[in-house]
């Protein structure tokens, strides 16, 4: 068709008229995008804006309630976002690791012979499907957290009085939300995170080496347990080997008003985790069953005809198969997640969303910020879809 | 084939609507930073208002009335009553510049923004003017692209704790949740001076004032910090008021300004000369029942400018002559706005908030 090309006329020539479609297409969005953009700076400039991001590096002035990385009113309005961010991608992480082994089992009561177990799943998944996601957390916030006993009223357990006097706790569950004993690093944990790692590339040798065996013997291998037994022995064993202890215990100690050291999980922080937990993992049972219920009858029949156990037909038959079904949609779902953490916001939660929002109206760049925040939230939804076709193409069935 | 001419056919339409939306913006917008200039040839209306030509004040008249950016929820400030209209000190403010412009108060349209949009909306032309408890500072005046008048209310930011647990200072406040509304001055003057005092808190910022006291009232925080005539209203709205109490101290100037867009200085001069005819009011005993007895008997020649008898200053920028005699007569003057809004229902004391001659800080600009 190519090579006819030349003898016929260009609107009849199918090939070049795609081409000049498309060439016009881009063009049309390249001059709309100049256009809006020449807009917008044009009307910037009037009042005095010009667009710049400049902002980033000023000082933000203020404050927020949590962050996994420091910061305090003297840090950059970057950090800031920087730190909004990790906020949003550490809540959500959790909430799509959690949500997904929770609808995993609501996945398997819905599909229970059991008439109970069967009802209670399918109340769950139609209660908590049909509620708006804001609302489930300002009900969790409000109705449930908020109304808590406070903080030297609350739920607590293994008081004891320290040695200077002050009041140390295991465990507290108030309206300011969870505190506990914990481990944390200290100074030494620098040889032991090199210990770590070194177990870790242990484990990994030994499933390298159990996953040979198997294709070589044809003899189905422990590939989980194994290296995970010898990781988790070699990192006890370098714990105690090691001369000085890499983690310190941390006690909570009630203050005047609030609970220092150990773990403290605020009640924003875990409202909006319960919220997204709840609302996802519901949406994420139906995903698993519709994924389960889609494999013919057949396919389980025959593997038990085949003398396969129950255990083995769910292993070896149905995940396997279900996989493939179930992955794209619950890519959406844990895209969903992410986007969700926004929510925050209504509850006081400093997420990205929530730090931008403030950072916009401190500095007056709402323009920059808000496109800075969509390439943001576009780079970490195009990062999850990446991962999750990725691993799509994996375990994709290949058809012979 | 056909599918292809349906989209070009999309295409250009949404490519006129953009076009469409560029003609529009932009002949307003010119004007603005050519405003000065008198040249103004194809200008329509009355000969002396030459200079407001498709400016704010032009656009406003066409329109036929202002559009002012207001809190919804800030009892005494600005209120949404059940009937959907607004009241508070803020709204009757906006009142007297609809007299100003239009000689009647009823001529104006409420956006009710919330502290974080409040300053967008004006910078995008959405409002025409912002009364809504914006302090005024440099980053705003200059970097955000608004102009302020000067302030109408004089504030300080303070806390509100329990009573009953022997916060007095703010150095009892060591290690205390403490709530604070984001995207205001209060957010950034409590990090700044805890920082600067080095006293450590936890903060918990909230979008909505409900949010807020909810979240105190219920125990999650030890204080909120808010300014000191918010602090009042704050506890003159809780059952059992006697619970909780504002600190004594004031931690920052709070000068609450009326804002406008940086650019058109005629607008501003409105908005700031109709605050400075309430101040003058207030300085000059003219109030909405003396002030027809006040024109008929009054000597002094600067009384009988503002009040339109003597030298004719309304018209130097676009308004009519009487313009400050209906602002006192229909408003009241500020001390009456005040009284009526703030200082009888919420028992909010006048503090710096009174005429120069009485122990405040407003004064009047002379009007000659």
């Amino acid at each position: 068709m190519h090579s006819q090309s030349k003898s016929i006329p260009l609107w009849q020539d199918k090939y070049k008229r795609q081409r000049l479609s498309q060439f016009i297409f881009a063009l049309v969005v390249i001059i709309l995008t100049a256009l809006i953009y020449g807009n917008i700076v044009d009307s910037l400039s009037k009042i005095g804006m010009i667009p710049s991001l400049k902002f980033l590096r000023m000082v933000s002035n203020i404050d927020i309630g949590e962050s996994v990385i420091e910061v305090s009113n003297t840090s950059s309005n970057l950090r800031m976002i920087a730190a909004g961010f990790l906020n949003t991608i550490s809540i959500s992480f959790l909430a799509i690791i959690v949500s997904t082994i929770l609808g995993l089992i609501i996945a398997l009561c819905r599909l229970s012979s059991n008439w109970i177990i069967n009802k209670l799943a399918v109340l769950y998944i139609e209660i908590i499907r049909n509620i708006p996601l804001l609302l489930l957390l300002l009900i969790w916030y409000r109705a449930f957290f908020l109304r808590l006993p406070g903080i030297k009223t609350g739920i607590m357990a293994g008081e004891r009085l320290g040695p200077n006097g002050e009041t140390l706790l295991s465990f507290s569950l108030s309206n300011r939300g969870i505190s506990m004993a914990w481990f944390k690093p200290n100074e030494h944990f620098q040889p032991w995170l090199i210990a770590l790692v070194l177990s870790l590339v242990v484990a990994i040798g030994v499933l390298i080496f159990l996953k040979r065996r198997e294709k070589l013997t044809a003899k189905e291998q422990r590939t989980i347990l194994y290296p995970t037994l010898a990781f988790l022995a070699l990192a006890v064993i370098s714990y105690f080997l090691l001369p000085n202890a890499a983690l310190t215990k941390e006690i909570p100690v009630m203050g005047k008003f609030n609970i220092s050291g150990g773990l403290h999980v605020t009640a924003e922080w875990f409202s909006l985790f319960s919220g997204l937990i709840l609302y996802t993992s519901a949406f994420i049972a139906e995903i698993f069953r519709a994924g389960i219920q889609g494999i013919p009858k057949g396919q389980i029949e025959a593997a038990r005809s085949l003398g396969l156990s129950h255990m083995k037909t769910i292993r070896l038959v149905i995940i396997p198969q279900a996989k493939v079904v179930v992955i794209p949609p619950l890519t959406s779902q844990f895209l969903g997640v992410a986007k969700n953490t926004s929510l925050g916001v209504a509850i006081g939660f400093p997420d990205l969303f929530a730090i931008t929002g403030t950072i916009i109206n401190q500095t007056g760049r709402a323009l920059e910020m808000i496109i800075l925040v969509m390439a943001i939230y576009l780079g970490l939804s195009l990062l999850t879809s990446l991962v999750m076709n990725i691993y799509n193409r994996r375990v994709q069935i290949k058809e012979r | 084939m056909k599918k292809r001419v349906a989209w070009a056919i999309t295409l250009l339409t949404i490519l006129t609507l953009f076009v469409g939306c560029g003609a529009k913006e932009a002949p307003p917008a010119a004007p603005v930073a050519s405003a000065p200039a008198p040249v103004a040839a194809a200008a329509p209306p009355p000969a002396p208002a030459q200079k407001a030509a498709t400016s704010t004040l032009q656009q406003i008249r066409n329109r036929g009335y202002i559009i002012v950016g207001i809190n919804a929820s800030n009892p005494g400030f600005a209120y949404l009553q059940e009937d959907g209209s607004y009241q508070g000190f803020e709204v009757d403010l906006a009142k007297a510049l609809s007299i100003a412009v239009f000689g009647s108060p009823d001529k104006l349209e409420f956006r009710p923004l919330t502290s974080k949009e409040r300053f967008i909306a004006l910078q995008s032309g959405e409002i025409d003017v912002l009364i809504r408890t914006a302090t005024i500072n440099t980053t705003r005046d200059t970097e955000l692209g608004l102009d302020f008048t000067s302030p109408y209310f004089y504030d300080g930011q303070t806390f509100v704790v329990r009573d009953n647990i022997g916060i007095n200072t703010m150095e009892d406040l060591a290690g205390a949740s403490i709530a604070v509304l984001t995207g205001s001055t209060t957010e950034t003057n409590l990090a700044a001076i805890m920082a600067s005092k080095q006293i450590k808190y936890r903060p918990l910022t909230f979008e909505n004032l409900d949010e807020m006291k909810s979240a105190f009232i219920n125990g999650r925080v030890d204080a909120v910090s808010v300014d000191k005539s918010s602090a009042v209203v704050f506890l003159a709205q809780f059952e059992n008021a006697g619970d909780f109490k504002g600190l004594e101290e004031t931690i920052s100037k709070e000068p609450l300004g009326i804002a406008v867009r940086h650019g058109d200085s005629n607008w501003k001069d409105i908005c700031q000369w109709t605050l400075f005819a309430l101040f003058f009011g207030d300085e000059h005993a003219i109030t909405s029942a003396n002030v027809d007895q006040v024109l008929a008997t009054t000597t002094s020649p600067e009384i009988k400018n503002v009040l339109g008898a003597g030298k004719e200053l309304g018209p130097m920028m676009g308004l009519s002559k009487d313009w400050a005699y209906q602002v006192i007569k229909q408003a009241g003057n500020y001390g009456e706005i005040f009284d009526r809004n703030l200082g009888i229902p919420m028992k909010v004391t006048r503090g710096y908030n009174k005429p120069w001659n009485q122990g405040g800080l407003f004064y009047a600009n002379p009007f000659n």
